[in-house]
């Protein structure tokens, strides 16, 4: 099981002959259940486009994608059971909270698949405990008077409360402070161990890719250019750099220190605490 | 899909028709527009097409892309000719329950049909050769004038040319929030006008807020550059009638007063 996409094409301007115009083209990955991608490339690379893919909002062009036993493909009807499979947080996901109250918005996706009362509401229940939002303290709270954060974790308990199967985050981190950022991000990743969710995660955060991706896309100009676990991909600084991407700061720093001549190992994506290590021991060197 | 929707037809091309001041343009179609009422003959319409013909000539507007705003108003064309076609009385030669055909019916259509394909023809012209900017700043110096009696013709002006400018950034964001409610589960296509109907508010709701909080933040930054409305703002462009203006202004007056004239007095 999991999700296979087999050359998938989707242009924006079908008229357009030439590669020149957004989209993307003859894209092919094979992603096993339970893992969780990481997706990076420049802005227009396609990056955004592939995903809405994931959950039929844009139907390809060419080609097919199967999750588990559904297919997608341009001639995809019954697209409700596929968004309930997959799970899509949008960025800034609470730009589209609208009810009077947190359980209403929530309740949505599980009302719009069909859940029966009792179900919704044990769904609803679920989610927000999963999010860390106290039930009986928000359900009745207006999603228009919570702080930033936590009408984000509002908008994300929306898809959880669906009980999907994959989990695209496209950026969920935006726009937070650095705190809610890594809170954010810690409990995302906590669900998705529990849930046993596949999670594609969309990243500008090159230390965020590399400390919660088991295996990483890097993608431009619609295609797929690169790909590969963290340490495989962010070795390659030179190409990353060409294709307008960062590196992990581990990668800085070991970069910068192999330029003044104090660092003589392999460059590669490490933790802050190997970093740390690093440091450390060359600091003794010197010391000696 | 809703991209597809393309607001403000302008078309830019240097021409003598696009070099003209917008304030003329605008009388010159408002004169277009009576004028062509009172023409109560057939062969009056050469006339009519002839001046339609030269000014498309002269705005190297193409042909074809002209014809393509006639599509929208396809309805209300077919609506008048079945209206006028069945609904004169005069001398029959079709009836099917109380629609009769007449002949009369049949010329009226003809006549009232080719006025509303001229009236269209000739004001898209104003549309396709002027930027919408162009055209704000051409109504606010019509309605100049009017500030003397508290109308507050910069702010009309104003929020036309926001608004104007803010429908594709609104066009985007419904497109971001549909496709958001969708992947919730949200559908917008089956169902009876009734439940596509309510099936919009997820969309509209977060569609309002948006708005109400771009609206402020331009409110903002507008007034963070200095903005306080009319009063001593100069323009970078002004607008100032030359001679070609001038003498288009005075042709069309002069047509027109002499058409109406003319249908009045014989």
């Amino acid at each position: 099981m999991g999700i296979i996409l087999d050359k998938i094409s989707y242009k924006y301007d079908i008229e357009d002959k030439e590669l020149s115009s957004f989209g993307i083209f003859d894209i092919s990955l094979q992603v096993e259940s339970g893992k969780a991608i990481g997706i990076i490339g420049h802005t227009g690379s396609g990056k955004s486009t592939l995903m809405q893919h994931l959950n039929a909002l844009l139907l390809p062009q060419k080609g097919q994608i199967k999750i588990d036993d559904y297919i997608i493909n341009n001639k995809s009807k019954n697209l409700k059971d596929i968004r309930k499979k997959v799970g899509m947080v949008f960025q800034y996901p609470e730009d589209q909270l609208f009810e009077e109250t947190v359980f209403k918005d929530i309740a949505f996706g599980p009302k719009n698949i069909g859940l029966k009362e009792q179900e919704i509401e044990a769904a609803v229940k679920r989610a927000m405990a999963d999010l860390e939002l106290d039930y009986e303290e928000y359900k009745d709270r207006s999603p228009y008077e919570l702080s930033g954060g936590q009408k984000r974790k509002v908008a994300i308990a929306t898809v959880i409360a669906m009980d999907p199967d994959v989990l695209v985050l496209d950026e969920p981190t935006a726009g937070l402070d650095p705190k809610s950022k890594k809170d954010l991000l810690a409990l995302l990743f906590k669900i998705k161990e529990t849930r046993k969710l596949t999670v594609f995660f969309v990243s500008h955060n090159m230390d965020d890719i590399y400390l919660f991706s088991e295996y990483i896309y890097v993608m431009s100009q619609g295609k797929i250019v690169m790909e590969g676990s963290g340490l495989e991909v962010f070795s390659k600084t030179t190409e990353l750099r060409e294709l307008g991407l960062g590196v992990p700061f581990s990668v800085e720093v070991l970069e910068d220190l192999k330029k003044q001549g104090l660092y003589r190992g392999e460059i590669k994506a490490i933790d802050l605490k190997e970093l740390a290590e690093v440091i450390f021991n060359l600091l003794g060197d010197k010391n000696d | 899909m809703i991209k597809d929707i393309t607001i403000g037809q302008y078309i830019y091309k240097d021409s003598l028709v696009h070099r003209l001041d917008p304030r003329t343009k605008i009388i010159v179609s408002m004169l277009f527009m009576i004028g062509i009422f009172f023409i109560k003959d057939y062969y009056e319409y050469i006339y009519v097409l002839a001046l339609t013909a030269i000014s498309i000539y002269l705005s190297k507007i193409p042909v074809a892309k002209i014809l393509k705003g006639l599509k929208p108003i396809l309805p209300l064309i077919v609506l008048t000719i079945i209206m006028n076609a069945f609904f004169t009385s005069g001398e029959v030669i079709f009836q099917f329950l109380f629609f009769k055909l007449t002949i009369e019916g049949l010329a009226l259509a003809a006549f009232m049909s080719t006025r509303i394909i001229f009236l269209i023809i000739f004001t898209s012209l104003l549309t396709l050769t002027t930027s919408p900017i162009n055209l704000t700043h051409g109504i606010e110096g019509l309605l100049n004038p009017l500030k003397k009696l508290k109308v507050p013709a910069h702010e009309i002006a104003m929020m036309m040319s926001i608004a104007l400018r803010f429908i594709p950034t609104l066009i985007d964001e419904t497109d971001k929030i549909m496709k958001a409610q969708k992947a919730r589960g949200a559908d917008f296509e089956s169902g009876n006008i009734i439940k596509k109907t309510k099936s919009l508010i997820p969309v509209l709701i977060p569609l309002f807020i948006s708005a109400f909080t771009r609206a402020d933040e331009l409110a903002m930054a507008m007034e963070a550059r200095g903005y306080r409305g009319d009063e001593g703002r100069t323009r970078f462009r002004e607008q100032r009638l030359q001679l070609n203006d001038y003498l288009i202004l005075l042709f069309f007056l002069v047509l027109t007063i002499f058409v109406g004239i003319r249908s009045v007095v014989f």
